[in-house]
């Protein structure tokens, strides 16, 4: 069971990486911890990001599942 | 399609096409560019970033909620990514409208939606430096403040 994490802007940079597979089941606020405990560069750092699930905004208690794409969103700042 | 994220040149015109239609008498434009300075700091460049698929299914949305909200309205925007210049349009909305108050407020709302929810972002460059445009600088802790330069523009969290 794995869904693929992709990063962004000020996000990516923190990771160091663009995209990863990670092994997970469970809601998008679980999904936000166990990112911190692996990249301590997020730890604390992801009070103001927001989560996409499959190109949708997703809510907290969100449930992901195989196979599923899941975007950390940083303040936009489009325009 | 209502809405596109791309790498080149945006044209105004071939917003405003996506709009014009016969019983449409007031067709309202805006384009936002990139500005000369940003909170007291001199800005030379801006690289826009996006999240292009999502961003252009959210500038979709976006568009279909409006034309769903005010009626008779109908709704265009594209988004620039990519390194942009001091004057390059970054974002043209186009809404046109049976008369020109529901096309002015269409166009405000497609660009205030815009920046709130369209994964897109704008990575700052100047002479003092680069930052990602809204996201508090890892550095800038109480501990780590005295250890970059600062200047009165900047703001924190």
């Amino acid at each position: 069971m794995s869904i693929q994490v992709l990063y962004f802007a000020a996000v990516r940079d923190l990771v160091g990486k663009d995209e990863e597979s990670v092994d997970f089941v469970g809601t998008i606020a679980e999904l936000a911890r166990v990112l911190e405990t692996r990249h301590a560069s997020l730890a604390g750092r992801l009070g103001h990001v927001r989560f996409a699930r499959n190109e949708e905004f997703a809510t907290n208690d969100e449930v992901c599942v195989d196979g599923d794409v899941v975007a950390l969103i940083p303040p936009v700042a489009g325009g | 399609m209502k809405a596109d994220v791309r790498d080149v040149t945006l044209s105004v015109d071939e917003v405003l096409k996506l709009v014009r239609r016969p019983g449409a008498g007031g067709l309202a434009v805006f384009e936002g560019v990139v500005r000369d300075e940003n909170a007291g700091r001199a800005v030379t460049k801006l690289e826009y970033s996006a999240y292009a698929s999502m961003a252009k299914r959210e500038m979709e949305k976006i568009a279909t909620e409006i034309e769903a909200e005010l009626e008779g309205v109908r709704v265009a925007a594209m988004h620039r990514v990519g390194m942009l210049e001091v004057g390059d349009a970054a974002v043209v909305c186009a809404a046109s409208a049976p008369h020109r108050a529901e096309a002015f407020q269409a166009c405000r709302l497609l660009i205030d939606r815009i920046k709130e929810r369209v994964p897109v972002w704008k990575r700052e460059i100047g002479p003092d430096g680069e930052s990602w445009v809204g996201w508090e600088d890892a550095r800038c802790t109480p501990e780590g403040h005295a250890k970059h330069g600062h200047h009165d523009g900047h703001k924190h969290g």
